[in-house]
């Protein structure tokens, strides 16, 4: 027995009206409309069945009273959706954070550098962290016995470590034979890697090394004994300080996204001929406090070292002599992760403080 | 260094104040790390004259002084017993009232029932000099009444800057060159002290050189001297510059150091026996020192001996036995040239380090000799009415240095600017190079002849640097970085890394950075015995548990894990860390995760999803052995994580007893993998999978096994039966206990069937289903479970 046209009309109207119907008083309206004792639609049908045919009543009635508990039903579904849609509904409430992880602050501070220099061109590579004396000392124009190895105190490892030549190093210099040299120490710098990737490439060379290296020093809150650096490298055939300087402002300019001005101070480094202290201008003062206690009121911060590539660097690595010229320079990214987050203690990056490290 | 203000002017008359002098060297030269001016407010402290002592009547420690102190009334103080004093001592006196350092208030009061009307003071309780409770006797030259400030020098204004920010420039290390410096970068003029030569006509004192390469100069002037203190502007000046005031003669020795840079010392003569000898050291020869110590040497040093052994190591400290007291009579000074490394060797390997190290190490020409040995001379005449009885002069006396040939094309080139050849010229002369220019015009070269004392330059770099420091490197413009462009490539593993990392945070783990380092007894407890694993060990470590390079990451993953439980219930920890042995350094992951539900699982389920990123398949498992990768190992029941039958990593839960050993709760899972050997492995590329039309058909199978049966048993068949239909498979229920037989267990599982083509037809996979349970019945004795 198909549908009653009646019925499918008034079942239509009422899902149609029941769409619409969001507040309590509307759908109180809706039932009273379509079930209601006195009036509702579906209630006159089913008071006119009286006068109809038993067979006719059989079928109706039933199909009456099937619609009657679908109606129902929909008001009751309606009234549940209205209560949890509107009652108690505070919405001052706090959000639920999701489940995420945590990386390292050094991580996150590593990867924007990164991010900076690649759009510069720069490659990454990264390097051992356990160094022989060759690279570390030797090819940097520090040879035994030279005061300079003063200032990195160094942690030497006991015999005997052996390695094989890194695949595709281009042989050049005496560095063959350092490979099973007797003396091997946790790298004081990245910069071992200067002549490890001027070995392994032909200029024009573009690199970047980030990171861990170790001095053999008491702790504070400035000093670690592990840290973080990050070596660039230019080499071509006209590189000059005009170019350092730009590089360095560029990249800083990017790192804190504001206009910076970069300062070189004449410094020493054994392996950089002429060598650079890089200052840069205080970004958190802007140069205006004389009470700043990132810059100490003196406007600028200091950076690191750089200079140009010392001509024995590219002597160890079998470059040329007056071939090319270079710069080269180290940051100290801890130092830059502490301004950036207000980090006051150094050695919060080794201590793993879940406390911590939920922070970032 | 310290540089005392006065001093310096002395060589320049026409100098700024301190604050331009720092700024300027720090923008040209060197960087000045402070200027201290001695405005240390010592209060009212003077000079005072002990007139006469006695001991306080009411007090046995107390004693009762009179004092001149240049008033017109003497003073009388009561004091303790720190100090001696003897009538005519002059020592520092604080006059009441006024106030001290440390903020004490000297008040006129009676002590015991006598009157005190000041304080005698210790270095200690006037924060100055070394600062030790003792009492400084001042000189006779020195009026009562002078503020101790100014007879201490503490009025002057001193420039301090790092030595080592100074190691490649011997000449900085002393005042007259520092001058000198200073003129140049301010292109001021420098008056500097005539000399006169010493007379060599005089008898030779014996002096032979042994070692003419350790000891390139050396010169003994041998004179009658009267002992006693110095005159105060040369104490004044030592004090200014932190050096202790000895006796006059020492003292003399120590100002000409701090004046020239040349270290000297000076032995009594008449405890010297036959010749002076310069030569290495016998084995197991003993020195005692001047700082009270006996010290053995080795021939890897050079001593200074007499006829009976050594009387000083050379260039580092004198012999006890020879120094000079207020007794001597007749004096050697020693004014030598000695070998920067020998020196320093023997600096670090008897532990002393001295000012005449600092010196000898960076390099000193021979030259410097002859002009130290003049105005040691000088002084000595002047105010230790010395007498010359001889002077010897033995070594070289000049160094030849090359000229350096300097292109002017090399100067633009590094600089990056355009000079003009007359600036090159005249900033060269500024810091005493001579140069003449040859060749043709933008092609001239300058054949550069530094002065004596610049034995630091020496390459035509060098020259470039002075040139540019000089001109100003602030007045280079900067010049944008030009050349190929091309992309900057990542080393492939520092780009694998880096998206692990990224992928490890998204699943909500927390990144730990370690030490590289740890001790025999983290080691031991975590499952690595020193004694037992092979360990690269540092020569000299901070500490024993900084002993250690790591063979795994485990041990301080674990110590950290023990500290977040502290903290956090549940937690998932990750590092990416080198491993080091004697033959190889390599990169890993290691993932650790305690608390909540399965560790295990969720911990393999990780490192799986990891895989499948980076490498794009499904890798396979297996138990057994981590092909002896030590950084793969766990301590406990662990599966080896293969692909293409290469073992990666490895995942297992961490024995009980270990990880009660490193203070762990509960269960903990880890996860290892070597990212070295990973990265060799191209990754497949990612491709799409095609989405199918037709409905998944779920099915869910429990089978009852034997506990010996593992998943890895079941999921092969299953997966062989399964074929290109096959789309998921999870186990969801493992269950042992009621209505499971002893030594069984139920493990239920969960398939979803998926066809491209067509719509599966539900009694088709039932029959496939029966077929199931029929194949693992033969397999693994399996039978299916009943709900």
């Amino acid at each position: 027995m198909p549908l009653s046209p009646l019925i499918e009309q008034i079942l239509l109207d009422f899902l149609d009206a029941a769409v619409s119907a969001s507040t309590p008083e509307a759908i109180e309206a809706l039932r009273q409309r379509f079930i209601g004792r006195k009036s509702g639609r579906l209630t006159m049908v089913l008071r006119s069945l009286k006068e109809a045919s038993p067979a006719e009543r059989r079928t109706l009635g039933q199909q009456a009273n099937d619609a009657r508990k679908k109606m129902e039903q929909t008001i009751n579904q309606l009234q549940q959706r209205n209560v949890t849609a509107h009652q108690g509904a505070d919405l001052t409430l706090p959000g639920i954070p999701p489940v995420l992880g945590h990386a390292h602050p050094m991580t996150q501070v590593m990867n924007e550098l990164m991010d900076i220099f690649i759009a510069m061109g720069f490659m990454v590579v990264e390097g051992q962290e356990l160094e022989n004396d060759f690279y570390n000392f030797e090819a940097l124009n520090i040879p035994k016995g030279h005061p300079a190895r003063d200032i990195q105190d160094t942690f030497f490892v006991q015999p005997p470590i052996h390695r094989v030549p890194v695949r595709g190093a281009v042989v050049r210099g005496k560095q063959q034979r350092q490979l099973q040299d007797e003396q091997w120490l946790l790298r004081t710098h990245t910069s071992p890697m200067q002549v490890r990737m001027m070995e392994q490439h032909t200029p024009p060379l573009r690199c970047i090394v980030p990171g861990r290296v170790f001095r053999n020093e008491a702790t504070d809150a400035t000093h670690e004994h592990t840290f973080y650096q990050l070596e660039g490298l230019v080499v071509d055939k006209n590189v000059s300080v005009g170019q350092l300087i730009w590089t360095l402002r560029e990249i800083f300019r990017q790192f804190y996204k504001q206009d910076v001005k970069v300062r070189l101070r004449p410094g020493y480094f054994p392996f950089t001929e002429p060598s650079y202290e890089p200052d840069l201008s205080c970004t958190f003062c802007q140069q205006q406090n004389p009470r700043c206690t990132v810059c100490k009121g003196t406007g600028w911060i200091e950076m690191g070292g750089s200079g140009m590539v010392h001509p024995s660097v590219f002597a160890a690595a079998g470059y040329p002599k007056g071939k090319y010229t270079g710069f080269a320079f180290g940051m100290g990214p801890n130092r830059l992760a502490m301004l950036k987050y207000g980090i006051t203690d150094i050695r919060q990056f080794m201590a793993n403080d879940v406390r911590f490290l939920e922070q970032f | 260094m310290l540089y005392s203000y006065e001093w310096l002017k002395q060589f320049v008359p026409r100098l700024p104040s301190a604050e331009v002098i720092a700024e300027q060297l720090t923008l040209h030269a060197v960087e000045v790390e402070g200027v201290r001016r001695a405005t240390v407010d010592l209060g009212h402290v003077v000079v005072a004259e002990v007139l006469d002592v006695r001991k306080h009547p009411n007090a046995d420690s107390l004693h009762i002084g009179h004092f001149n102190v240049g008033e017109s009334q003497p003073r009388q103080i009561v004091f303790g017993g720190k100090a001696v004093l003897k009538k005519g001592m002059r020592i520092p006196v604080a006059l009441a009232p006024t106030t001290i350092p440390g903020d004490v208030k000297i008040v006129e009061r009676k002590l015991r029932g006598e009157l005190s009307q000041g304080m005698c003071c210790l270095h200690s309780e006037l924060g100055i000099l070394d600062k030790k409770e003792v009492v400084h006797h001042f000189d006779r030259s020195v009026a009562p009444g002078t503020l101790v400030a100014d007879a201490l020098g503490l009025g002057d204004v001193v420039l301090e800057i790092e030595n080592v920010a100074m190691t490649q420039r011997a000449d900085l290390f002393s005042h007259q060159y520092m001058a000198a410096e200073i003129a140049a970068v301010l292109g001021l003029r420098i008056v500097l002290p005539r000399g006169e030569s010493l007379p060599l006509r005089l008898p030779r004192f014996p002096v032979v050189i042994q070692d003419k390469k350790a000891c390139r100069r050396y010169m003994a002037i041998e004179c009658t001297v009267s002992v006693s203190a110095a005159p105060s502007f040369i104490v004044q000046r030592l004090n200014a510059c932190g050096i202790k005031s000895i006796n006059g003669v020492v003292d003399i020795t120590n100002y000409v150091m701090l004046e020239l840079g040349q270290p000297m010392h000076a032995f009594d003569a008449e405890k010297l026996h036959g010749s002076i000898s310069v030569r290495r050291a016998q084995r197991n020869e003993r020195i005692r020192t001047l700082d009270h110590e006996t010290k053995t040497l080795t021939p890897d040093m050079l001593v200074i001996a007499d006829d009976r052994g050594p009387i000083a190591l050379a260039g580092v400290i004198g012999g006890e036995a020879t120094g000079v007291t207020t007794q001597t009579k007749r004096v050697v000074i020693e004014v030598a040239n000695f070998e920067p490394l020998i020196t320093r060797r023997a600096s670090q390997l008897v532990g002393v380090r001295t000012e005449s190290v600092l010196r000898f190490e960076k390099g000193l020409s021979p030259q410097l000799v002859a002009s130290a040995a003049q105005r040691v001379v000088a002084l000595l005449k002047e105010h230790a009415n010395a007498e010359i009885v001889c002077v010897t002069d033995v070594g070289i006396g000049l160094e030849h240095a090359q000229p350096i040939v300097l292109e002017h094309t090399t100067v633009e080139r590094l600089s990056g600017i355009p000079w003009k050849t007359s600036t090159v010229k005249s900033l060269l002369k500024r810091i005493g190079c001579d140069s003449r220019i040859r060749g043709r015009k933008h092609r001239e070269q300058y054949v550069v002849t530094p002065p004596w004392y610049r034995r630091d330059l020496r390459l035509p770099e060098d020259l470039i640097e002075e040139l540019i420091r000089l001109y100003g490197v602030q007045l280079i413009p900067e010049q944008q970085l030009q050349g190929v462009l091309r992309v900057g490539e990542q080393q492939p593993e520092v780009h694998m890394v880096r998206q692990m990392k990224e992928l490890l945070v998204r699943a909500g783990a927390m990144e730990v950075q370690h030490y590289p380092l740890y001790g025999a007894a983290l080691a031991a407890v975590s499952g690595f015995d020193v004694t037992v694993v092979p360990h690269v060990e540092l020569q000299n470590p901070l500490s024993d548990d900084l002993r250690y390079l790591r063979v795994s990451l485990l041990p301080r993953l674990f110590a950290t894990a023990a500290q977040h439980q502290r903290h956090r219930e549940q937690g998932t920890l990750f590092e990416v860390g080198h491993l080091f042995s004697s033959e190889r350094e390599a990169q890993y992951l290691g993932i650790l995760m305690y608390g909540g539900d399965d560790a295990y699982r969720r911990v393999r389920g990780l490192l799986e999803y990891v895989l499948r990123d980076y490498a794009g398949v499904q890798q396979q498992s297996h138990a057994g052995e981590t092909d002896g990768d030590v950084g793969l190992r766990i301590p406990g029941t662990s599966l080896m994580i293969a692909l293409e039958k290469q073992c990666l990593g490895a995942v297992g839960t961490v024995d009980p007893p270990i990880a009660h050993a490193c203070a762990l709760q509960g269960t903990v899972a880890v996860a290892l993998l070597s990212l070295s050997n990973l990265v060799r492995h191209q990754p497949l590329p990612r491709q799409m999978t095609p989405i199918s039309e037709y409905p998944p058909v779920p099915l869910d199978v429990s089978v009852i096994v034997d506990e010996s049966v593992s998943w890895s048993d079941i999921e092969q068949v299953v997966r062989a039966h399964g074929g290109q239909l096959l789309q998921r498979l999870d186990v969801f229920d493992v269950y042992r206990g009621s209505g499971i037989p002893k030594g069984k267990k139920s493990i239920s599982f969960h398939m979803v069937f998926q066809s491209p083509q067509k719509t599966l037809v539900m009694h088709e996979m039932e029959q496939w289903r029966d077929q199931l349970v029929q194949r693992l019945s033969t397999a693994v004795g399996a039978v299916l479970r009943h709900q």
